[in-house]
């Protein structure tokens, strides 16, 4: 017999209040790692839709006073189209990019012959969009990205994409004609004929009736400019980003300065915010389950030892020091922990296994169409909760302990 | 040479808003290898005698020296050592630790020493045989009877050979048969291994044996005879 197996015995001694206990443990284990697995899986929702769906790329580089001023002055804040010419052979000198892909944001009028509206509009070179598609863990599980209609190709620059507000509210359809009018990089007013070839869910309720997606060439006629708006760059994997980030500073300072290098999370002001919003909440529940777990525990504790009063006094008369009380109990307290880990992680595998299987679709904020629901089993955060949990219920076992401790020999013997 | 010198030792507890005097001035001392009975009715003190003897109490006034050391010197923690090393305890109620085996209770002392199991095993299944239970090594105290629980414990209060073994009223929850022997059989012990014995009964029947018999009355010693047991 050691003192571990003395320790669990002292815990079989009450098994429906340890069975209760270790239960309390395991299901605050489970639900701050449920939490926390969804927790991931949306912070990387959130990542995958700015950088693929967004087609944001790890790293954006655009002309330094772009963001204030495009609107105003787009032509003055575009990147050359020689210097974005230089960024797109970049990965066949740096294995670490996968794509440089320039894009373009602009507003005009969508002209449809009797109706007509303002437009909000991406630009992108179309078989860059496929990349960014392709390289998705999310989009490439979720459901089509179009809803009608076929995907841009390079081939046929004068094909565009609507929204479905925009098809509603313009009475348009696939293969439509459309009219996009917009001010040149001059100043001058220019117009180009399109056609519509595909209709998409918009993210944003606000832009359902506004926003359309057209290649980049057809942008660049539109403005008339060999120039582009943004630069993003998609990398082959994520934990090349701070040197290639440093890589592109030098590269930029080669070529005249005058540009902002951001990574997607300081430009992703949704993944920002939701991040701090999503790490409040989950501040909040760890805390609340901090307090059911230690309370649970610490009554568990209080009551084995008025329970077991006499026998800590015959222990104590038989030699056990205070210190040797105290650890009995942090035993049976630690042992507590390591069953409501050991639960808690077999009810976690539970609830990722039955969600794995079920599969169920939902459509994150920043995609607008529906992906597979996950919730991730994190290791870090398994290794650290089963950490804490053990060091929580070890301490919350040794208060009572202390008290326990400290009393006389004599009323502890004469304890009825 | 003496072992436990109670000197002038008084003892008060709370009780309400009154104060009991348990001990008014008690002076005992025991010697090596004596075996000595406490006796005297219900509330003459014999308990309080008994604890202070075992070190888990301390005077009101007065002291204690064990080894000619004042305990109240000691700290909590070298008190607690020199119990585990010096001296034994019988309970009334036997005080079985009921999650372990008759053995494992045995060994508890030596594990508080930080004895291994397999070396504390073998010197508690040798004291389960001097005292008759070596074939009730694995029972639960539960399973076992009254006297059977009594004679674990005094395996288990010698486990650590100390020099003084403290009973309070050990035979207080037996039968008279049952009584006799656990009498005897620590009788048998304190000669065969020269441990002290200090008893408390308020059963005079039970005196027949011993060296020595200190009668106490209202918290005082009236009598302290020693006598050449039949």
């Amino acid at each position: 017999m050691n003192w571990f197996v003395f320790a669990a015995r002292n815990l079989l001694r009450n098994r429906r209040r340890s069975a209760v206990t270790i239960l309390a443990a395991a299901f605050g284990f489970a639900a701050v790692n449920v939490f926390g697995g969804f927790t991931a899986y949306m912070f990387d929702n959130l990542r995958d839709g700015f950088i693929y769906a967004g087609g944001n790329g790890h790293l954006q580089v655009y002309r330094t006073g772009y963001k204030e001023n495009a609107t105003t002055d787009p032509g003055g804040y575009l990147v050359p189209g020689d210097v974005y010419d230089r960024l797109t052979h970049l990965p066949e000198k740096d294995d670490r990019i996968l794509l440089v892909a320039g894009t373009m944001e602009l507003t005009g009028q969508l002209d449809a012959g009797d109706r007509a509206n303002i437009f909000v509009a991406k630009a992108f070179q179309p078989s860059h969009r496929d990349v960014f598609f392709k390289e998705s863990k999310t989009l490439g599980r979720g459901a089509s990205f179009l809803d009608t209609g076929d995907s841009l190709s390079d081939e046929n620059p004068n094909e565009i994409g609507i929204a479905h507000g925009v098809e509603r509210i313009l009475g348009l359809g696939l293969e439509s004609d459309v009219a996009l009018m917009a001010r040149t990089v001059d100043g001058q007013i220019n117009v180009v004929d399109a056609v519509v070839r595909n209709t998409f869910a918009s993210p944003s309720s606000e832009l359902d009736e506004k926003l359309i997606v057209l290649p980049l060439k057809l942008a660049q006629d539109l403005v008339q400019t060999e120039g582009v708006g943004r630069i993003a760059i998609l990398l082959k994997h994520r934990h090349d980003l701070p040197a290639v980030e440093q890589a592109l500073r030098e590269f930029l300072e080669a070529e005249g300065g005058g540009y902002e290098v951001k990574r997607w999370d300081e430009e992703s002001e949704l993944y920002q915010l939701t991040k701090k919003m999503f790490n409040m909440i989950f501040g909040i529940v760890f805390f609340i389950l901090i307090v059911i777990v230690s309370m649970s525990v610490m009554n568990t504790m209080a009551m084995a030892i008025i329970e077991r009063t006499t026998e800590i006094g015959t222990l104590r008369a038989l030699g056990l020091r205070r210190a040797g009380v105290i650890q009995l109990f942090a035993m049976e307290g630690t042992l507590i922990g390591i069953g409501g880990a050991m639960a808690g992680l077999l009810l976690s595998v539970i609830v990722w296994a039955t969600i794995k299987v079920q599969a169920p679709m939902w459509t994150p904020p920043t995609i607008g169409r529906k992906v597979p629901l996950e919730i991730q089993l994190v290791p870090e955060y398994l290794l650290m909760t089963s950490v804490f949990l053990i060091v929580l219920t070890l301490a919350a076992a040794i208060l009572p302990a202390r008290k326990a401790s400290s009393q006389g020999i004599v009323e502890a013997l004469g304890h009825v | 040479m003496s072992l436990v010198n109670v000197l002038s030792a008084r003892k008060t507890y709370p009780l309400g808003d009154t104060w009991i005097e348990a001990l008014r001035g008690v002076d005992l001392t025991i010697a090596e290898g004596e075996f000595v009975a406490v006796w005297g009715p219900s509330g003459s003190g014999k308990s309080t005698l008994c604890h202070l003897i075992g070190v888990i109490d301390q005077p009101t006034a007065g002291r204690v020296e064990f080894d000619g050391v004042d305990v109240l010197s000691l700290s909590d923690d070298a008190r607690s050592d020199l119990r585990n090393r010096k001296i034994g305890f019988v309970f009334q109620n036997f005080n079985l630790v009921p999650v372990l085996s008759a053995l494992e209770n045995v060994q508890l002392p030596l594990q508080m020493l930080g004895v291994t199991d397999s070396g504390s095993r073998k010197l508690a299944l040798e004291m389960l045989e001097k005292v008759g239970l070596a074939d009730h090594a694995s029972h639960w105290p539960k399973k076992l009877s009254g006297g059977q629980r009594q004679r674990v414990a005094i395996a288990r209060a010698l486990i650590n050979r100390p020099v003084v073994i403290v009973a309070d009223e050990p035979t207080a929850n037996l039968d008279s048969e049952n009584a006799q022997r656990i009498i005897d059989l620590m009788r048998s012990l304190n000669r065969e291994f020269r441990t002290s014995f200090v008893f408390s009964t308020h059963d005079e029947r039970l005196l027949a044996s011993v060296d020595r018999k200190v009668h106490l009355q209202d918290g005082l010693i009236t009598e302290d005879v020693r006598v050449t047991p039949a």
